[in-house]
């Protein structure tokens, strides 16, 4: 810790002379620019990264709060911020992003896009510095969800559900540049860039609705396209074989990438996940694999060429989506050095990949209810019931039109969805925490694109049984489960671990928990009262430790829950920010 | 309550009176009724869109359009051969075994709704909508619904912009649609 506070007050000292030489009007910088090197070292006390670093695995070296005295840790102030509001279509807004942090300032935004810088230099309040409203007409957005903003020299980098990327002075707050991405009115963004250097790395959204989407390189000085690299091939291009259909379905064929990504500076390679093929209920409209749906896909981030992909669910059904975290490490796999891409299905399982060449190491279930298939082949990563000659795959319970319902789990959000996940550099363990549950499906053409009700799901879901929760720490070095504890209400926040030991999480009834790292056993809680839909993330100022997270319920996210937890129907939800420290 | 609606009544009579003997004078107690009128449609487009949020299943047009994060299959109202009586109870009780949710908070708790309870509906319980709905604000709503959804034609980009009071990208999806129905009658 002495050796980062020297280094920010150097940082302090070039950053006041800078500005006292420039204009002697100026005051002075509060903060240095986050520079490459930064992005590829950030400082313990810093949280410059979405998913904190490179390698996504949110497990920060801070070390005060341990667990042997998490359990005194309080509340030690709250920020309102706004986002609660509806608008459009929706009733609600959302908060979903994971908080930045750099040098005791904050930057948060909330789900319609309106990015707030926090000042939490006095260690005991948060004082808003500036509020950065995107202009955007909630109408046009189609979700209100936004996951965080990325940080690039003096720059907050932003986006907006109508695909737009933002780029806002860190000092001021005003807008220095403002992009639309968008190829078709189906694109929408909703996760902040990965910085890779001077380059910002753009996943699209909007897959759901008919987005053939992509993954996209802007310069992050001018905002202007550097390449573009989609998920969905064109026909004629490697894996188009696998859109074995009469209907286009390749060009409104989503796999959009709505989380965002990770990257190993070592081979240059940046590691995206991608969602469901569209229609998402309706395979006999879109037969084959469908590539690069539910897959991860290796790209090089100096060309944008796909490196590799490994395919999780092909010809998926079940909207299991395989955009959430990817977790990169180095282990042993059955006694061999491995550089590993470990990953939490929201199908169900864990997967270890080696990074570098996509093969396939191990998978494990790690959620308590799963009946789609049998198991993963673990010779090649596919389910046991796939047949690469099956133009309409058939897990356990394949939704068919006109088959009527059909039962499985876990639910279609997941398992561990977009909530993020972490990987202990201390217990060298994977956590991830989600819903248990399963959902009954119906198939309906008249649901898929051209049918009658213009609608892109082709079908209909509904839950048949009550969502709950479980947190599960994976080894990766065996592909054994090593711990669980199941939640009487679903997870839709995400996992911190820490140096200090433990692991974070929160359930929708608004209970914050802290776990003991090897064992899971609850260590310390809170609750909100009000449901949470983002991750727990951790910083220090001033050589205190500090856990922060975003506090307030989406519309989704509550109305699946009350269905069948009627005791949470009257839940209220907000919109803020909320920081504990022990005292 | 009853006496406002029975003086809804007496000036709607009255005011029908007039509009036939003295259609010049009448004209200035039009105002009266139809503000009365106008102001419950657009309460009831206000809890359509926002505290009901039936626009999120329904869609803006109320043609079945619903948002793909719904859980879809909501009909369309523009077609609905329901009477006002039944609508009030199908917003009031949800539609048991679908996604509609009922709006009376206390439904189920007795047997107001369909002569059953919570336990009697078993699986087949309506959701519960997220914020429900007073009797009056029921009645606003198909007030709307009568005035400006059921029984009129396919929708056009003009009725989108009116109802959103702007142009958007909703009102960019019906302009594809009129084309593909012009293209159709071509």
């Amino acid at each position: 810790m002495e050796k980062t506070k020297r280094v920010a007050r150097g940082y302090l000292a070039t950053a006041l002379s800078a500005a006292l030489l420039s204009t002697m009007l100026v005051a002075p910088s509060s903060a240095a620019d986050v520079t490459p090197e930064r992005l590829k070292n950030p400082e313990p006390e810093n949280w410059l990264h979405n998913n904190l670093d490179y390698h996504s695995t949110r497990f920060s070296p801070l070390k005060q709060i341990s667990k042997a005295n998490v359990g005194r840790m309080q509340l030690a102030f709250t920020v309102p911020i706004g986002g609660l509001a509806g608008g459009g279509r929706w009733a609600y807004g959302s908060l979903q992003g994971t908080p930045v942090v750099d040098n005791g300032f904050m930057y948060v935004v909330d789900g319609w896009g309106t990015v707030y810088k926090i000042d939490l230099t006095d260690g005991k309040s948060g004082k808003i510095v500036w509020v950065m409203e995107p202009g955007v007409d909630k109408a046009d957005v189609w979700l209100p969800a936004n996951r965080g903003v990325a940080l690039w020299g003096n720059s907050v980098i932003s986006v907006t559900g109508d695909s737009r990327v933002i780029s806002t002075n860190a000092e001021t707050g005003e807008i220095q540049w403002d992009k639309d991405t968008a190829v078709t009115d189906a694109d929408s963004l909703t996760s902040p860039p990965l910085v890779v250097g001077n380059t910002l790395l753009v996943g699209g959204s909007g897959g759901d609705r008919g987005a053939r989407s992509w993954l996209l390189a802007l310069n992050a000085e001018s905002g202007d396209e550097m390449w573009r690299t989609f998920t969905v091939p064109a026909p004629g291009e490697p894996g188009s074989e696998t859109w074995k259909d009469d209907n286009n379905a390749w060009e409104t064929g989503g796999a959009s990438m709505w989380v965002t990504g990770a990257y190993d500076p070592e081979n240059n390679i940046t590691y995206w996940g991608t969602g469901n093929p569209v229609p998402m209920y309706d395979p006999e409209f879109r037969p084959g694999d469908n590539l690069y749906s539910n897959s991860t896909m290796a790209i090089d981030v100096t060309s944008g060429d796909l490196k590799w992909y490994f395919q999780y669910t092909p010809g998926d059904y079940l909207d299991y989506d395989e955009v959430g975290t990817h977790l990169l490490y180095d282990v042993k796999v059955k006694g061999e050095d491995r550089k590993v891409l470990g990953h939490f299905g929201r199908n169900g399982f864990y997967y270890d990949l080696d990074r570098n060449t996509g093969q396939f190491l191990n998978a494990v279930k790690y959620v308590d209810q799963l009946n789609w298939t049998d198991g993963i082949d673990q010779k090649t990563g596919m389910p046991v019931e796939y047949d690469a000659n099956k133009a309409l795959q058939e897990y356990k319970f394949p939704a068919r039109r006109g088959a009527g319902s059909v039962r499985n789990c876990p639910d279609l959000q997941g398992g561990v969805n977009m909530f993020p996940t972490s990987f202990s550099l201390r217990t060298n363990l994977a956590y991830g925490a989600g819903i248990e549950g399963c959902f009954d499906l119906t198939v309906d053409d008249k649901r898929s694109p051209g049918g009658e009700a213009e609608a892109w799901n082709g079908g209909s879901a509904t839950l048949s049984t009550a969502l709950t929760g479980s947190l599960t720490a994976v080894d990766p070095t065996t592909g054994k489960q090593k711990a669980q504890v199941l939640f009487k209400y679903p997870i839709y926040s995400g996992v911190l671990s820490t140096a200090g030991g433990i692991v974070l999480t929160a359930q929708m009834d608004g209970s914050i928990t802290a776990h003991d790292d090897q064992t899971l056993r609850e260590l310390w809680s809170f609750n909100a009262g009000t449901g949470v839909n983002a991750a727990p993330m951790t910083y220090a100022v001033n050589g205190k430790q500090y856990i922060a997270i975003m506090v307030g319920m989406g519309s989704i996210s509550k109305g699946r829950l009350t269905t069948n937890h009627p005791e949470l129907a009257n839940l209220q939800s907000s919109s803020a920010v909320y920081f504990f420290a022990l005292p | 309550m009853k006496r406002v609606h029975t003086f809804g009544v007496i000036a709607g009579l009255t005011f029908a009176l007039l509009a036939v003997v003295l259609p010049a004078q009448a004209a200035e107690t039009t105002p009266v009724v139809s503000a009365k009128q106008q102001k419950s449609v657009a309460f009831g487009k206000k809890l359509y869109l926002e505290k009901a949020n039936c626009v999120f299943c329904h869609g803006w047009a109320a043609d079945g359009r619903g948002h793909e994060r719904s859980q879809v299959g909501a009909p369309s109202l523009r077609t609905t051969e329901l009477d006002r009586e039944t609508l009030e109870e199908v917003i009031r009780c949800g539609r048991p075994g679908t996604g509609m949710p009922f709006h009376d908070r206390f439904a189920y708790t007795d047997d107001r709704c369909y002569g059953s309870t919570r336990e009697d509906m078993g699986k087949d319980l309506p959701p519960a909508s997220d914020r429900g709905l007073q009797s009056r604000e029921i009645l606003s709503v198909i007030d709307y619904l009568e005035a400006r959804i059921i029984g009129k034609p396919p929708i056009t980009v003009a009725e989108c912009v009116e109802f959103w009071g702007r142009h958007n990208t909703q009102c960019d999806e019906v302009a594809t649609l009129e084309k593909q129905r012009a293209a159709q009658t071509n």
